[in-house]
């Protein structure tokens, strides 16, 4: 044992269990030998998460968290502060790399069974990360105090308000003001940067020793516990350094290239990243002509603006509804791992249905997320609420077609 | 104290506390002297720092072993060796102990929570707006920002006046006991500018020609956000996204003054 060495480390490790708990939960660690590009979403994540924490430091650094100062201080950044801008559009081309990432990393979850039993609480943390980053990302595109800053965080505030009794108290208690106001902007401030990443990296930890207890899944849905050679080392898996962090590596370069080609000719993304009326000042009296979401939140926002009807004999107005259809579309994922009844984990033993389900939900996600940046007309509002149903019934049905489904056996090795 | 009354080479410890070696024995010997009690016994070992530690053990324990004595010459009940609990006792202790935590965590969350409340200066901000009406023309329609939200006041036309009760199946609620114009004055309208669906501005378009979103349009708010149409009396038209009316702040009409908000 590394304890019992005297040396420095040995010193260090009879006090602090420094040496076993990083070959527990980072060097040794037993992972599947073979798994595909779908598994590299986490380590991403990661490099991410480290480069929004370090660029939203420095920007906290410059930036002004009053109504006055706001949108000035973001204009200083941009054109004053010796490398600035690159702060900026590295924080904001990594909020959506961030989405992009996550949404790609649930995927993987729900396409091999990331959620099966005893993996719950890892799929558990991970749900409640998404919403955290939500949450992360709505605070913080108010923050620059834009056009499309200040009414994009109007509509979504309005949603507090449409809940019946309690709503517009609720909405007045969240903004600390009758309306949006700098007021609102100071506490989204201390939410975007203290609370939510604090919660935000608390999770994280949760989540990585979560799957350290339970191990990493593979794309075959094999468990690697079952042989293991004489030293305990499971025969289908390999420590985690050097295999899969130089593995990485070749990922992360390909992922800085993209990144950074983003960061340095298309920043705003057309419009997608860093929406056009958010070059424009906060103005509360003029309401941009176009309300659009940025693109991660589309496809939710789509579905927010599908529910045009309510149920008036139970007193649920079309928004209220809308907002409880909305607040469903990411609930729904929680329950998942109580959903899903099939004996085999991955899609790839899987029955028909669950190859269609998945189908079904990857394409109605993508097309909500496409109306979701569009004006709203007839025909819009049809396919949006079509996807909508296809968006829960893979998971409403879910209980059904994985009981009764025919699944292929799975073999025993990797 | 680095000698007995034999003679033998003692290594001094601590007060009372001693290691010496025997002839034919190969191990340490400890010697204690436990408040005027003498103790000796071969600690078996050869190495000197193991006996020393020995030593320290076996002073603690016979340490423990006379209070433990003691406390059981003076109490009737053998706490330690057989305790006694009171089930109840610790339950009830339990209970009241959580219920006076509770009551803590809910005392600290109300300066908290309560501080996320309208400020006094956010309040006063809030207050009431006056608007001179004389200088607004028929079918005009002026802005005014109360409590930061544009509001409405529309100086309705004999012929828009004419033209609301038309209306009146095209709408969701014809809100008929408000008045024509919705309005406690014949010939103004105030409205809060802020769409019922999610809070855009409604756009104002009091002409009377087809537009891309209403062949038969009568004049009225359009919302560009998502398409919500209002008539000029602010009345929301069936199937579109916003579920009510145009809100009609709180205003009273002082001769041509118009007042926006509550009365202090």
């Amino acid at each position: 044992m590394a304890s019992e060495k005297n040396t420095i480390m040995g010193w260090v490790d009879r006090r602090l269990p420094v040496t076993e708990n990083l070959e527990r939960h980072l060097t040794k660690h037993p992972v599947p030998k073979k798994v595909n590009f779908f598994y590299l979403f986490g380590a991403l994540l990661m490099v991410v998460f480290m480069i929004q924490v370090v660029t939203g430091i420095w920007l906290m650094m410059f930036y002004t968290n009053t109504e006055e100062g706001a949108f000035a201080s973001v204009e200083y950044i941009m054109r004053d502060v010796e490398y600035g801008w690159l702060m900026r559009y590295m924080h904001s081309t990594g909020a959506s790399a961030f989405f992009f990432l996550m949404y790609f990393h649930m995927f993987r979850g729900l396409l091999y069974g990331s959620y099966q039993k005893p993996k719950e609480l890892v799929w558990l943390f991970g749900c409640f990360l998404l919403f955290l980053l939500m949450a992360e990302g709505f605070l913080g595109y108010v923050l620059p105090w834009g056009q499309m800053s200040y009414w994009a965080a109007n509509v979504i505030l309005s949603l507090f308000g449409a809940i019946p009794f309690i709503g517009p108290d609720l909405q007045v208690w969240i903004q600390g003001d009758f309306v949006l106001s700098g007021i609102t902007l100071s506490r989204f401030f201390a939410l975007h940067v203290v609370v939510v990443p604090l919660l935000m990296i608390a999770l994280v930890v949760f989540h990585i020793f979560a799957l350290h207890e339970v191990g990493a899944g593979n794309p075959e849905g094999v468990d690697i516990e079952k042989y293991r050679d004489k030293k305990g080392m499971p025969l289908d898996g390999a420590p985690f350094h050097p295999y899969k962090t130089f593995g990485a590596l070749p990922a992360i370069g390909i992922f800085f290239i993209v990144f950074f080609a983003i960061v340095f000719f298309a920043p705003t993304g057309g419009g997608y990243f860093i929406e056009k009326p958010n070059f424009e000042e906060a103005n509360f009296l003029k309401t941009p002509e176009h309300i659009a979401p940025v693109w991660y939140y589309a496809p939710f926002y789509s579905i927010l603006r599908a529910v045009t009807f309510g149920i008036p004999f139970l007193g649920i107005t079309s928004k209220f509804l809308g907002f409880i259809i909305f607040a469903a579309s990411i609930a729904i994922l929680f329950v998942v791992p109580w959903l899903d009844r099939s004996n085999v984990q991955s899609i790839r033993y899987k029955g028909m249905y669950s190859k269609i389900a998945m189908i079904l939900f990857a394409a109605s996600f993508i097309t909500l997320g496409y109306l979701g940046t569009k004006p709203v007309n007839e025909l819009r509002t049809i396919i949006a609420q079509i996807c909508t149903v296809f968006y829960f019934a893979p998971f409403i049905l879910m209980p059904i077609y994985t009981k009764y489904e025919k699944t292929l056996e799975v073999p025993d090795r990797l | 104290m680095s000698k007995n009354k034999q003679g033998k080479k003692h290594i001094h410890i601590l007060d009372g506390m001693s290691l010496y070696k025997r002839d034919k024995s190969p191990f340490y010997w400890g010697y204690l002297n436990v408040g005027g009690e003498i103790y000796k016994k071969s600690l078996k070992t050869r190495d000197k720092r193991e006996a020393e530690k020995f030593l320290f053990e076996w002073k603690s324990k016979l340490l423990l072993d006379k209070s433990l004595n003691k406390l059981n010459g003076n109490l009737e009940m053998d706490v330690l060796k057989n305790p006694v609990v009171n089930n109840t006792r610790r339950k009830a202790l339990m209970i009241t102990s959580s219920l006076m935590g509770a009551v803590t965590v809910a005392g600290f969350a109300v300066p908290f929570l309560s501080a996320w409340n309208p400020s006094e200066r956010a309040k006063a901000l809030g207050a009431s707006v006056k608007f001179d009406l004389s200088k607004l023309e028929p079918g005009a329609m002026a802005v005014v920002e109360w409590r930061r939200t544009p509001i409405f006041v529309v100086h309705q036309t004999p012929k828009a006046l004419e033209n609301l009760p038309k209306l009146n199946n095209r709408v969701t609620d014809p809100v008929l006991s408000e008045g024509v114009a919705r309005s406690t004055n014949e010939k103004f309208t105030v409205l809060k500018g802020v769409c019922t669906h999610l809070s855009c501005a409604p756009k104002y378009h009091p002409e009377i020609e087809p537009k891309a979103w209403d062949e038969q349009w009568l004049g009225g708010f359009f919302c560009p956000c998502h398409g919500s149409k209002f008539d000029l009396a602010g009345r929301v038209y069936k199937g579109v996204p916003a579920p009510t009316n145009l809100e009609v702040p709180p205003h009273t009409f002082e001769g041509d003054t118009l007042i926006i908000g509550e009365l202090t």
